[in-house]
């Protein structure tokens, strides 16, 4: 919560030098500020959750950090934007990769890449911005002031206006239906994100609540079935990591049927790739669709 | 030419092929004269060539240097083949400290990390050291000893990432060992350790020649033994902290230049340390070239390229020892 | 003199040997260790719920199961498998370790040092990031084949096979191929991104997951191996007289370490693929089960696998409670537990 704060604070900051200098557009991000003389044309990004933004301001990257996978990016998100170069993975981007592209504008994420900042400001102006481990009131936060670095604020404030109402839409829908809980599973365990996580955050923002208890800090809980037995959710949204899992050995326990989402079938198979890694706001909305869809079930 | 003449300049040669190699190519290929107007004149490629492969390829150099360096100094002082600074858990001292600081206080500066790298590697050093000097243990115990550390602190570590979830993959980058985003920031903290540990270390050579014929004969010959000592491993374990707080804990090259270099060129230490130095950087700067240049525009880890080139060879070397 | 009388005059059928071996341990440590045990894994099936269990529970689960009651149907069908692998386990690794030992005839021999551990966790590690023909496997074989992978990889590499063959070379080579394998293993970690954390979980060695499956799978496995590993307790005893006077005695070096490898071989692999690496088991159980009740194998190895239980045992519930409700992974544990004890080990056996 102490982090939104100061975002918004350096968002009004932001805005006020803006609406004073009309050309050179000053940004404060994590790792310092950038000012701007023109508006930026190639960008290269270096998380999932800012392709997302740059969608939403129709603006396509021209490289993305995307584990040389191109799926990884979610295909809402994929269909909004144009084809791109990949820079390598997240965890290391190639920074050769990325100057040959010769951007104008790097987004990076202030989590995984402090250590090559001073690297990325010699290729670019590099905005540091979180994404990893963000949650969805930070995200819209960072959503604006990328709007704001590629200049196209009013497009991405009516894309969030809109967006607002369509989340009160399935806030209204989803209303006084439970608890709800989404995890993430493997051959070997099953991973429970908390309110702390993106996905764990959205369920929070549409005003259902979490079976975790509040005094949790943890973003990731690895939860045994005995756990699950516990916490008993009403909603259980799994992401699989494999084709087999450890929910296929609970289900065919006898203890199984002791839980409220076995009664009616109240397990739903999601994308790991939209509920954990994409972390944007077409994700969110995915995420809430999802949510309201199994619900109407 | 004698054998030593033949291997330095063998060495040397390779090097400066693998450098011109590790200039050209990466995930964005350039020709020799791009390169060449851009080491002199700047210019479009400025950032690739000047601000990341020139600097990776001299941190490759020197970090390979230091970790071989090391390497020599801790199997001379403790006399023992099997020693080196990730065998003997100094590197592992050095990780566990430089991770707890890195998961617990993700903002801090990276500035500080080499001192908390030097300080954890100095206490898991001065713990063999302590355990060495009381009883003396045989090689391969002291081996042992060695394994059972690193496996306690990696141990630690996998704790502290059960309680840190999210930073599991920047850990393990970094306990793997990696030259990614190392640029000429980097150098700095280290060149004055190495400008002076490693004539130092030379300066050590026919001492340490003297010491390996034992105590007794070493103090008998005018050779302070313990002071010796001391400052044997207070180099080593500055290099190799020093190391491993740039790079990471990179594998197997503090233990494979020392018995490449004894290989080559017998284990006269004066012989032996600039053979050594040299094969200590091949190994990285090639380890690295092959981590930019396996599958563009990934990378990968330097440190898991150095323990795929280096334990085959280890076990070659087993293999072909007939001393046992 | 006496351990010399013991082996020759020692019966060869398996039967024998089992009975010897049993009736052997009935000495008042036995009984202590078999209480040690027995309170280890009543406490398991009770200890640090969410359910707040109690040993009535699961007295009365035991007695006249209620499948209503889901207080019970914890204990039976999770708590009860978790503990039980638990011991098996500990039972495996200790008699394993025992087993190294008494043949290489180095102390400090254990299933870690032969990289069985990191090979199992390469192996798994790497099907897990989609490397190609591995993860068409079931994963409970990919495991299995990492462990004889690599304890097979340092036995041959070392020397294991030669006739003089020397205990340095086999540290050095398991040092190599460890090492080799965990950087792969990292490097799998660093590529899985963000499936990394639930892999570390499994790779520091975890009994969170286990369950009744995991028991049929488990003890079948351990039984044939635990036999075999019985039947060689002549062998070994002769074995520690060294090879020469061993041969001229009448036993076959070759055929005792072929058995011996074996059984070790089924008792780590199985235990890895089940609960992951769970460190230093294999080389406390043997030390302590030797300063208790000596050398001689018949009544050794038994003993080892009884230790080896009760300490997996006591880990695993000791995991729970230390950052609850989360677990802390039992291979932790007995690392943190191991090395300090480890250390000691290694400057007495120097001293003597």
């Amino acid at each position: 919560m102490r982090f939104s704060v100061i975002y918004k604070l350096l968002f009004l900051f932001s805005f006020s030098l803006f609406s004073s200098q009309s050309f050179a557009l000053k940004i404060d991000h994590d790792a310092g500020s950038i000012e701007f003389d023109s508006t930026p044309q190639r960008v290269v990004v270096l998380a999932f959750s800012f392709v997302d933004a740059l969608a939403i301001a129709g603006v396509s990257p021209v490289g993305i950090a995307d584990d040389g996978d191109k799926n990884r990016v979610i295909k809402r998100v994929r269909d909004n934007i144009e084809d791109w170069q990949s820079v390598g993975s997240r965890y290391q981007p190639s920074l050769e990769a990325i100057a040959a592209l010769k951007p104008d504008l790097i987004i990076a994420d202030s989590g995984r890449h402090h250590s090559i900042y001073q690297d990325l400001t010699r290729i670019a102006p590099t905005l540091m911005l979180k994404s990893r481990g963000v949650t969805y009131q930070e995200n819209l936060l960072i959503i604006e002031k990328i709007a704001l670095a590629v200049d196209k604020q009013s497009r991405v404030e009516k894309r969030l206006i809109e967006h607002k109402k369509r989340m009160l839409d399935f806030k209204n829908k989803l209303s006084n239906k439970g608890s709800f809980q989404f995890a993430v599973t493997s051959e070997k365990g099953m991973w429970l994100h908390s309110p702390y996580s993106y996905a764990g955050s959205v369920i929070e923002e549409l005003a259902l609540t979490s079976p975790l208890p509040s005094s949790n800090k943890q973003v990731y809980l690895q939860s045994s079935f005995e756990q699950l037995l516990s916490l008993n959710p009403d909603w259980l949204f799994v992401g699989q990591y494999s084709d087999h899992s450890v929910l296929d050995k609970w289900q065919k326990s006898p203890l199984w049927k002791m839980l409220t989402i076995s009664k009616s079938q109240q397990v739903v198979s999601v994308s790991a790739n939209v509920w954990s890694l994409a972390s944007g706001l077409l994700a969110a909305e995915q995420i809430a669709e999802q949510l309201t869809q199994a619900v109407k079930k | 030419m004698t054998r030593f003449q033949k291997s330095l300049s063998g060495g040397g040669l390779l090097l400066v092929i693998l450098a011109v190699y590790s200039l050209l190519n990466g995930a964005h290929h350039l020709s020799v004269n791009t390169v060449v107007s851009t080491l002199f004149y700047a210019g479009d490629q400025d950032f690739i060539v000047n601000h990341y492969r020139l600097p990776r390829l001299f941190i490759a150099i020197l970090v390979g240097m230091g970790l071989a360096i090391s390497g020599v100094l801790t199997q001379a002082i403790i006399r023992n083949p099997l020693a080196s600074p990730d065998l003997m858990g100094i590197s592992g001292g050095a990780g566990l400290a430089a991770c707890t600081v890195l998961l617990t206080q993700p903002d801090i500066n990276p500035a500080w990390l080499p001192v908390i790298a030097l300080l954890g590697g100095f206490t898991a050093a001065f713990l063999i050291y302590w355990l060495n000097s009381r009883h003396q243990p045989s090689p391969a115990r002291l081996a042992l000893l060695g394994i059972a550390i690193s496996a306690f602190l990696s141990s630690c570590i996998n704790f502290l990432l059960v309680l840190y979830p999210i930073e599991v993959n920047s850990a393990m980058i970094w306990l793997t060992g990696s030259l990614w985003g190392r640029n000429w920031d980097y150098i700095w903290p280290l060149l004055p350790w190495l400008l002076t540990l490693v004539p130092f270390s030379y300066y050590l050579a026919w001492r340490l020649d003297l010491f390996a014929l034992g105590d007794e004969t070493a103090s008998a010959l005018g050779v302070d033994t313990k002071r010796l000592q001391i400052m044997a491993l207070l180099s080593a374990v500055a290099l190799a902290s020093v190391s491993v707080a740039v790079c990471g804990t990179i594998g197997f090259v503090g233990l494979l230049a020392p018995h490449l270099a004894r290989l080559l060129v017998g284990s006269q230490h004066k012989l032996m340390l600039p053979v050594a130095a040299l094969i200590g950087a091949l190994l990285v700067l090639s380890a690295d070239t092959l981590a930019r240049n396996l599958a563009p525009p990934l990378e990968l880890p330097a440190g898991v390229l150095t323990a795929i080139l280096g334990a085959p060879y280890f076990v070659f070397l087993l293999h072909r020892y007939k001393g046992w | 003199m006496k351990t010399i009388q013991q082996t020759l005059n020692a019966p060869d059928s398996l039967l024998l040997t089992l009975i010897k071996s049993l009736t052997s341990l009935s000495s008042a440590k036995v009984i202590v260790l078999y209480m040690m045990l027995l309170l280890g894994f009543t406490l398991s099936l009770v200890g640090q719920s969410e359910f707040s269990l109690t040993l009535n529970d699961a007295w009365q689960a035991l007695i006249s199961p209620d499948s209503g009651s889901i207080k019970q149907q914890v204990i039976l069908s999770l708590r009860m498998p978790r503990s039980l692998i638990a011991c098996l386990i500990g039972l495996n690794l200790g008699v394993a370790g025992v087993l190294m030992q008494g043949l290489t005839r180095n102390p400090l021999a254990s299933p870690t040092l032969f990289a069985i551990n990191s090979g199992a966790a390469c192996l798994m590690a790497l099907s897990s990031i989609g490397v190609a023909f591995i993860s068409a496997f079931p994963i409970e074989v990919v495991t299995f084949i990492g462990a004889a992978l690599g304890g097979f990889l340092v036995f041959f590499l070392g020397g294991g096979l030669s006739s003089h063959h020397n205990p340095l070379r086999l540290i050095l080579a398991g040092i190599a191929i460890n090492a080799l394998l965990t950087s792969l293993t990292r490097a799998a970690l660093i590529i899985s991104d963000d499936k990394a954390h639930t892999l570390l979980h499994w790779l520091s060695g975890s009994l969170s997951e286990a369950d009744w499956q995991n028991w049929l799978q488990l003890w079948p496995v351990s039984l044939v191996a635990l036999l075999i590993a019985l039947s060689t307790s002549r062998g070994l005893n002769l074995n520690a007289l060294g090879e020469q006077t061993a041969s001229s005695l009448g036993m076959n070096v070759n055929a005792l370490r072929i058995r011996v490898c074996l059984a070790v071989l089924l008792l780590t692999a199985i235990s890895v693929t089940i609960a992951g690496p769970i460190v230093f088991v294999g080389l406390i159980a043997p030390h302590l089960a030797r300063s208790l009740f000596g050398n001689n194998h018949y009544m050794l190895i038994p003993a080892s696998g009884l230790l080896g239980a009760a300490l997996v045992c006591w880990a695993d519930l000791l995991s729970r409670f230390i950052v609850p409700p989360a677990e802390t992974p039992v291979g932790i544990i007995t690392a943190l537990i191991g090395t300090p004890f480890f250390i000691y080990l290694v400057l007495k056996e120097e001293k003597q």
